[in-house]
């Protein structure tokens, strides 16, 4: 599974590793490197391969599926969702607020002000739908 | 589940190290083929060479597979393997050790199975497999396994484990001397088996807590295998000890049969010589001091001396010499006016050797001793001998003592067996000079009986074959008499009597009592019985003498013929008695009239004879 | 047995260890819940070993005692290993068999045990199964032990510093397959190690020694909020022998 190193997991880290690779999948079906429809691997070989506790894997596939990002099929394994995640409006903003929020705090944090960090934020945006045929670093 | 999973275990682990050392197995092998290609041995001599093989290859792989199964893997710390399984301690124990056994078994029947069949030769039963075989092969194994955990686990407990093995085995052997110097025979099977079963016991326990306890560490299992192994063998050599020291604690009411005994001229006090009978073990005997009315007593020493010990003529000591034939031998004096008798040991001024010979002067104030190649006189009590001259070598030499307190003991030249001259040696300590005084003329393996106060000897030549009588002045040695001439007689006794009269048994178609004056002339002659026998005669009590008949194929019976010394004639005779004073273990020492009537009877009872009754009064022993 | 007796798979209440008069461990206590996986980090001479020998039965403590599926471990050692595999630091198995032989062996040691999953283990790890143990590389033989450890379906695992010694190949088979059996069965795990880097992802719990103490015992997502920092400065931290230490 190639794209496993894509998703950026760095168990030195300071955020949670479950966290990571929730993020690090998100990012992968938002930038295109992971289709709708494809299998993800099971949450054995994926914790093989990035050689972190299954545990951890399970609960990013339970969150991601509970955000329906993932859907599970019984007796047939995890796949990316066809379907947008259908999530009600208050889920959805709820959800970009918290998001925007830690950014907010991180950009803060650094002493930058609002324009730079719209600034930065228009330069990821790019950087996501630019690479669509599958960005690995 | 268990058992049947730890069972298993236990031959999975047997099997591993059977499989590892199967080499030992093809060794075996080549050595069983020793004996039958090697060219140069011969025959008859193969069996014998298999056997000796077999024997040495049985200890090499008890050595080998003892030391290895359970030491390389602890000392190497394997053991975890075998202890992060669900097997309990002793699959892992017991797999390792059943593999050494297994192995030592195979190769030493590999070696052996071969000469059995060709040598003719049978494997030993099962008694000697219980006693020797199992134990021993337990105990070598189990030894050779403490000893390797002990080594490789380079502790200082090891150096503990060497003390208390010294301590322990010096316990052991001054425990087994002393029993030896008592007649028991510390070495035998009653020994050596419950020694083996012991030892055996003890490795095992102390390999079983090793690994119940000290499991997969070394430091540990050493520490937990020794305090098991002497908790174990401590007890078993102190036991010993004390049972060792219990068994010499013999007394008169443990006395069984009765070897011989003598009376003190006056008074209740004899010396008995006596066998212990169970519970004390085969061959214990004892000599002890005891007062027949009171039944006090003292232990004198085992009882194996030839030498009669000496009462001083007023009995108010005995003077006895313990230890005659060791290399030390003690003098010690007992008195016996007080109660209870005290004990004390006086300077024996003598070089070390054999006492063969012991007198004590009628005022019991000097001391004679002869020795294997020294004569020596001393006062008693004192440091220094006043008199010494040298013996000629190897013979068994009475001493005694004449009126005026000078010593006689005859002297060999030359190899006593054969054709030669004795010296008489005269020992002065009035004027500390000792002399040779006499001579005397002997066909050659000479007998001699000193009369009282050495005024006479007389001396039996050649008692093996056609032996003759002569007696002599005691002090020139000249020639009074040939009482018995060379061939009249099978066999020939002499004792002298109170009066200085020389009583003489000849055995050879019958038994015939003479007895003759001081200048040998025959006073009476008696036939005492129509057939032959090996007797001795004594003079038991005053005007009696005792004529022991022993007779061969009848066990220890024994019949005495009572014979009035002044008037030569049968008073009766005794069934199943034999006269106390002379104890065929002591047949060459000197034996002098003793009062006490004492006999020993056909149990081993010591028993008074009334001579003019028949009465007979047993005073100890019998079974 | 009864779940509810049972408690947790892995505690150590109070355990001392003191040889003489060094004291190598004092007074260590933790747990480890069932489907945990719990890194113990600690230097050389912290205790992890004599801990560790400990934890299987194999050593006494001085006082305290270790404690397995609510047993005493020193005590009921042979009814415990049933349930639980160990993997040694110093290889120990028996140094003449091959592989293939091991396996037999081992098999009858235990009640249950699963040959063919075991060759199939060996077979993933490319261990040649007739060569004898000792000639086997040391990675080689890190991988026949883990084999040997797991062929009876353990519920605890025990692993000692499990990667010491190992090229990253070898490394990441050991993890590789001590995933897959978390993944499989939910096996509860102990291991001790250096390697900080491999277990940052899979411990869920962090424990770490100084001096036989146990100075750090939380999940690992706690003390990396706490700290927020990689693991190997929170241990060269909370380790180093100039005290201090926690913030």
């Amino acid at each position: 599974m190639s794209w496993a190193r894509s998703l950026h997991v760095d168990p030195s880290a300071a955020a949670p590793l479950w966290s990571q690779i929730e993020d690090g999948v998100r990012r992968l079906v938002a930038s295109g490197g992971l289709a709708t429809g494809t299998a993800v691997p099971s949450v054995r070989d994926l914790a093989r391969d990035l050689r972190v506790n299954p545990a951890t894997v399970s609960k990013a596939y339970q969150r991601l599926a509970d955000a329906g990002v993932l859907e599970v099929r019984r007796g047939d394994g995890t796949y990316v969702s066809t379907t947008a995640p259908s999530v009600s409006r208050g889920q959805r903003s709820r959800a970009l607020r918290e998001a925007a929020l830690r950014y907010a705090s991180v950009a803060a944090t650094f002493g930058a002000d609002r324009e730079e960090a719209l600034d930065e934020l228009r330069a990821a945006w790019s950087e996501l739908t630019r690479g669509r045929k599958g960005d690995l670093a | 589940m268990s058992e049947r999973v730890a069972v298993r275990g236990l031959m999975a682990v047997a099997a591993r190290e059977v499989s590892e050392r199967i080499a030992l197995l093809g060794l075996a092998v080549v050595v069983a083929a020793v004996p039958f290609l090697a060219p140069w041995i011969g025959i008859g001599d193969r069996p014998l060479l298999g056997v000796l093989l077999g024997v040495v290859m049985v200890l090499a792989a008890a050595v080998l597979t003892g030391s290895s199964v359970i030491a390389s893997d602890l000392a190497e710390r394997r053991l975890g393997f075998f202890f992060s399984r669900p097997v309990p301690w002793w699959s892992i124990w017991g797999g390792k050790m059943l593999a050494a056994f297994v192995l030592t078994f195979v190769a030493g029947a590999i070696v052996l199975g071969p000469s059995a069949a060709v040598g003719d030769w049978r494997l030993p039963g099962g008694g000697w497999w219980v006693r020797i075989g199992v134990p021993g092969l337990i105990a070598v194994i189990g030894t050779v396994n403490v000893l390797a955990v002990g080594y490789r686990a380079r502790s200082l407990w090891f150096a503990a484990d060497l003390a208390m093995t010294g301590a322990l085995v010096w316990i052991v052997i001054r425990t087994s001397r002393g029993l030896m110097t008592w007649g028991v025979w510390a070495i035998s099977y009653e020994f050596i088996t419950p020694a083996l079963w012991a030892l055996a016991a003890a490795v095992t326990v102390a390999g079983a807590a090793q690994m119940a306890r000290g499991r997969a560490d070394i430091t540990p299992s050493h520490r937990v295998m020794s305090i098991a192994l002497w908790a174990v063998l401590t007890p078993v050599a102190l036991g010993y000890a004390a049972w060792g020291t219990w068994v010499q604690r013999m007394g008169p009411a443990d006395v069984r049969s009765v070897l011989s005994a003598w009376s003190a001229p006056k008074g209740s006090w004899i010396v008995v010589t006596g066998r212990a009978g169970w519970p004390r073990p085969e061959g214990l005997s004892a000599t002890l001091l005891v007062n027949t009315s009171t039944q006090q007593f003292r232990r004198l020493g085992p009882g194996f001396s030839p030498l009669r010990p000496p009462f001083t003529s007023d009995a108010m000591r005995a003077v006895w010499v313990s230890d005659p034939f060791g290399q030390k031998p003690r003098l010690t004096v007992a008195d016996l006016g007080s109660g209870e008798p005290a004990l004390t040991d006086v300077p024996l001024p003598v070089p070390p050797g054999s006492v063969r010979g012991f007198a004590l002067s009628p005022d019991g104030r000097q001391a004679a001793i002869a020795q294997d190649a020294l004569a020596t006189v001393f006062a008693l009590g004192s440091q220094q001998a006043s008199v010494t001259f040298p013996l000629g070598s190897g013979r068994l030499s009475a001493i005694v003592f004449d009126v005026v307190g000078r010593a006689h003991v005859l002297s060999a030249r030359q190899d006593f067996l054969l054709p030669g001259t004795l010296d008489i040696l005269v020992l002065d300590p009035a004027t500390r000079k000792g002399s040779v005084t006499g001579h005397i003329d002997t066909r050659g393996n000479p007998l001699e009986v000193w009369g009282p106060g050495g005024e006479r000897v007389a001396v039996v030549h050649r008692q093996e074959r056609r032996p003759s009588l002569t007696l002599h002045d005691g002090t020139t040695g000249a020639l009074v008499a040939t009482l018995v001439p060379e061939g009249r007689a099978g066999r020939i006794a002499a004792t002298f009597l109170r009066d200085g009269r020389l009583a003489v048994v000849e055995s050879g178609s019958g038994v015939i009592l003479r007895v003759f004056s001081a200048e040998g002339a025959e006073s009476w002659s008696l036939d005492v019985s129509p057939t032959y026998s090996v007797t001795r005669a004594t003079e038991v009590a005053p005007g009696v003498i005792a004529v022991e008949l022993s007779f061969r194929g009848r066990g220890s019976r024994s019949d005495t013929v009572l014979v009035d010394e002044t008037a030569g004639r049968v008073i009766r005779r005794e069934n199943g008695l034999r006269p106390a004073a002379s104890s065929w273990f002591a047949w060459r020492a000197q034996a002098g009239p003793d009062d006490g009537s004492l006999f020993v009877d056909d149990r081993g009872a010591l028993v008074r004879l009334d001579i003019v009754t028949g009465a007979r009064q047993v005073l100890l022993g019998g079974s | 047995m009864n779940a509810g007796t049972e408690g947790v798979p892995l505690s150590c209440e109070h355990l001392s260890i003191r040889y003489g008069g060094t004291r190598v461990l004092e007074d260590v206590s933790f747990s480890v819940p069932s489907g945990c996986v719990y890194a113990l980090l600690g230097r050389n001479g912290a205790g992890k070993s004599s801990l560790v020998r400990c934890l299987v039965g194999q050593q006494r403590a001085t006082s305290g005692r270790a404690v397995l599926f609510g047993r005493d471990v020193w005590r009921d050692r042979a009814a415990l290993m049933a349930r639980v595999g160990v993997v040694p630091e110093e290889p120990d198995a028996p140094p003449e068999l091959s592989p293939a032989r091991l396996v037999a062996l081992t098999g009858r040691l235990y009640p249950r045990w699963d040959e063919a999953a075991t060759r199939e283990r060996l077979r993933r790890f490319a261990i040649p199964m007739e060569t004898r143990f000792a000639r086997l590389s040391k990675g080689q033989k890190g991988a026949v032990q883990l084999a040997l450890a797991l062929g009876h379906a353990p519920e605890l695992m025990i692993l000692d510093d499990p990667t010491l010694g190992l090229d990253v190949v070898a490394r990441d088979q050991v993890f590789s397959e001590v995933i897959g059996e978390l993944a499989d069965r939910g096996t509860t795990i102990l291991i001790t190690t250096h390697d900080l880097a491999a277990i940052e992802g899979i411990a869920d719990r962090v424990g770490m020694l100084r001096e036989g103490r146990l100075v750090l015992d939380e999940s690992l997502e706690a003390v990396k909020e706490r700290y927020a920092l990689p693991l190997e400065r929170i241990f060269a931290d909370v380790t180093s022998a100039s005290a201090g230490g926690a913030r």
